[in-house]
């Protein structure tokens, strides 16, 4: 089992650790999963009960790595999994803010497995600072692996792409303070909505003319009333804390997001730099 | 002792101050012809921060000659941190245009007059002392064999490679580099923390002369502290240490004034305990006011030979059930036996002796030694003395007199 990173780039290293400190946002702990092609960040649903994903995170390693070497457990299972805390992980990759040379990640055996990260500054002489941090793992054995499956939802009845997230951040953040619960919405012609209902008031928020990937008209449960027959939509209720938790928490820009909707099953935010990062995000219903 | 410090002193004061109160919790002021001295010791007497405010300091500085020239070159004395820290804590906002320290030797009160820029006002706050102490600290802080000097801001950049949480630092010191980790090599792995190590070369300080090579361990606190004193007015910090062990000086000049945090040291390959310094800066604290007028020399002495078990009648020795039972810890319960009951009612203070614990330490059998109980001091054995019937049982029969009724529970 050996795994070992080189970048040397600086805008890679600076979206790494972008995406290592949207993590730490996200969730306290997360999994890695290292492959041959890939490198997958996976941050699970709190419930104990069989595991869900709830924010899944993939790398392309070609993108980032100038070198990467890798060997699996096994030959038949050529993968590692290893758990670690978020934010030990953020905080640690902190310094690339600065003029880093080279920046080297792997696995090591320090008394106990650890994620090393060696960082090379350059200073202003002609010998170079070094900074190196341990941050303690745990290696995830086998037969767990199954609980980190990746996720293969494809069946949508709509996908729409989302508006700017900063102005959606904002509407519901302010949300959040008067309701547990948002319900999205989407409808043939291209218009979001995000919606909360309270005894006082009923809030939403409409996103016209944005473009749908795809609506699948047949599958949706037919409305009682007829009038709306026109304006068909697909919606779902989900914990509008773990919305705004992925709104506030993404410190990525420029990349592109769609919002997929199971009708009162689910809805999954992907957010995609194409060739870069994809990050999916699962709401499920909220079963009041 | 009276000193005037101009507007933009206030604020060094101020954040003097604040940086004092980090470290501990008692200010000694110490007047001397030369500079005023504002000494604080932690609780421990591992870290002792000095700021010697210079005359130049000051806008007016007068010290009374003749107070000078008995046994203690300077005028001193003690306050409480917390006294002192809410005047100085506002911020910039109340600018001012000057600060008088008032001091009359032997005085109870030290005033602190502030001259605010806004609608000229004048306020004057007398607060009060704690007992006089003289402090002598016996450490020069250029003692040591090697000296580091930098810049704060190139210090302040090091420690953002360290994380908020991290206790103490070890710098591997070699005449061409220095490692610094919040780790020690070869102590037990902590699973929560990352552990971090920075390579610097000798080149990206100002002055590196390393005459003993070494490895010292030593608080980040008191150095995160200094750090952020010497950034907020751009000073250099030099560092004088000698080997791990020794204590650590972290030096920042001005031409008004100087600023010394001396710090205690290991040397985490050497010394067993792997944990911060238990080595204390020798430092003196002594009262020279050790008369108290209301107390004669003569009822001092009669003070301390006091008998106190003469208080109590003697008639029966202690029985030996009674030992064996007073053998036991005195704060067990107490199992209620009436036989030995009667025979403890006849029971003396004098006679009556707790045992000495042994304490239930857990003992490392690898490295550590047992350590024995400390001896009991006079103290301790005068309140079990004086307090000796609260060990007994609690009910004892003949004190009382006849019984009307048995107990109705055992206790």
């Amino acid at each position: 089992m050996k795994f070992r990173a080189l970048i040397t780039e600086v805008p890679a290293m600076r979206d790494f650790m972008n995406i290592a400190l949207s993590l730490s946002k996200f969730s306290k702990e997360c999994v890695m999963r290292i492959t041959a092609r890939r490198v997958y960040f996976i941050i699970s649903e709190e419930e104990s009960g069989p595991r869900r994903p709830l924010v899944w995170c993939e790398l392309p390693v070609n993108f980032y790595f100038k070198e990467y070497n890798f060997v699996g457990v096994t030959e038949q299972h050529n993968e590692i999994y290893i758990e670690f805390s978020t934010v030990l992980f953020a905080r640690s990759l902190g310094i690339l803010k600065q003029d880093v040379k080279s920046f080297k990640i792997k696995l090591t055996n320090k008394d106990s497995p650890c994620l090393t990260v060696e960082i090379e500054l350059t200073a202003r002489e002609i010998a170079s600072r070094e900074v190196v941090h341990d941050i303690p793992i745990e290696v995830i054995s086998r037969k767990h692996w199954s609980d980190y499956e990746e996720p293969r939802f494809n069946d949508f009845h709509v996908s729409i792409q989302m508006p700017n997230l900063k102005a959606l951040k904002n509407i519901v953040e302010h949300m959040r303070n008067m309701s547990h619960s948002l319900t999205v919405c989407a409808d043939k012609n291209g218009r979001l909505t995000l919606k909360i209902k309270t005894n006082v008031v009923t809030l939403s928020a409409h996103f016209p003319d944005l473009s749908v990937e795809s609506f699948a008209v047949g599958q949706i449960p037919v409305l009682t009333d007829c009038e709306e027959e026109l304006q068909q939509s697909v919606h779902s209720t989900v914990d509008i804390k773990k919305f705004v938790m992925f709104l506030s928490g993404l410190q990525i820009n420029n990349c592109r997001t769609v919002c997929s909707i199971v009708h009162e099953k689910m809805v999954k935010l992907h957010v995609e730099q194409p060739g870069a990062l994809t990050i999916q995000v699962f709401l499920t219903e909220l079963t009041v | 002792m009276d000193g005037i410090i101009p507007g933009a002193n206030v604020k060094v004061l101020a954040r003097a101050i604040n940086a004092l109160a980090k470290i501990g919790d008692d200010l000694f002021i110490e007047a001397k012809k030369e500079m005023l001295t504002l000494t604080t010791l932690n609780l421990r007497k591992t870290i002792c921060v000095r700021y010697h405010l210079l005359n130049s300091f000051f806008s007016s500085y007068e010290i009374d000659e003749n107070e000078l020239t008995q046994q203690s070159r300077d005028i001193s004395c003690k306050i409480h941190m917390k006294t002192v820290l809410p005047l100085l804590k506002g911020g910039s906002s109340r600018e001012k245009d000057f600060l008088k320290l008032e001091y009359e030797n032997n005085s109870d009160v030290i005033i602190f007059k502030m001259k605010f820029k806004c609608d000229d006002i004048l306020m004057k706050h007398t607060l009060r002392l704690m007992d006089t102490e003289s402090l002598t600290v016996e450490i020069k802080p250029d003692a040591g064999c090697n000296n580091i000097l930098a810049s704060s801001s190139f210090f302040s950049q090091l420690l953002t490679m360290f994380s908020n949480t991290d206790d103490e630092i070890t710098l591997e010191v070699s005449k061409e580099k220095v490692a610094a980790r919040n780790y020690i090599v070869g102590a037990p792995v902590r699973s929560k923390s990352v552990r971090s190590q920075v390579n610097l070369n000798a080149s990206e300080f100002s002055i590196f002369q390393i005459s003993c090579e070494t490895s010292i361990n030593f608080a980040l606190r008191p150095f995160r502290t200094a750090i952020q004193f010497a950034e907020s007015f751009n000073l250099n910090i030099g560092i004088n240490f000698d080997v791990g062990g020794k204590p650590l000086a972290v030096i920042l000049k001005n031409p008004t004034f100087e600023v010394n945090f001396i710090i205690a040291t290991l040397n985490p390959y050497s010394d067993l305990q792997s944990s911060m310094a238990t080595t204390s800066i020798p430092t003196k604290v002594s009262n020279p006011k050790n008369d108290d007028p209301n107390i004669t020399v003569e009822d001092q002495e009669a003070l301390l030979n006091v008998n106190w078990s003469e208080d109590f009648d003697m008639s029966e020795p202690t029985s030996d059930k009674a030992d064996e039972r007073s053998k036991r810890s005195g704060f067990q319960e107490v199992v209620k036996n009436k036989n030995t009951e009667a025979k403890v009612a006849g029971k003396r203070c004098k006679d009556f002796s707790l045992p000495v614990d042994n304490l239930p330490m857990e003992v490392d059998h690898e490295d550590m030694d047992v350590l024995p109980p400390s001896p009991e001091s006079p103290r301790a054995k005068k309140a079990k003395l004086v307090f000796g019937r609260c060990f007994e049982p609690t009910f004892s029969e003949t004190y009382l007199g006849q019984v009307l009724a048995p107990n109705s529970d055992s206790e």
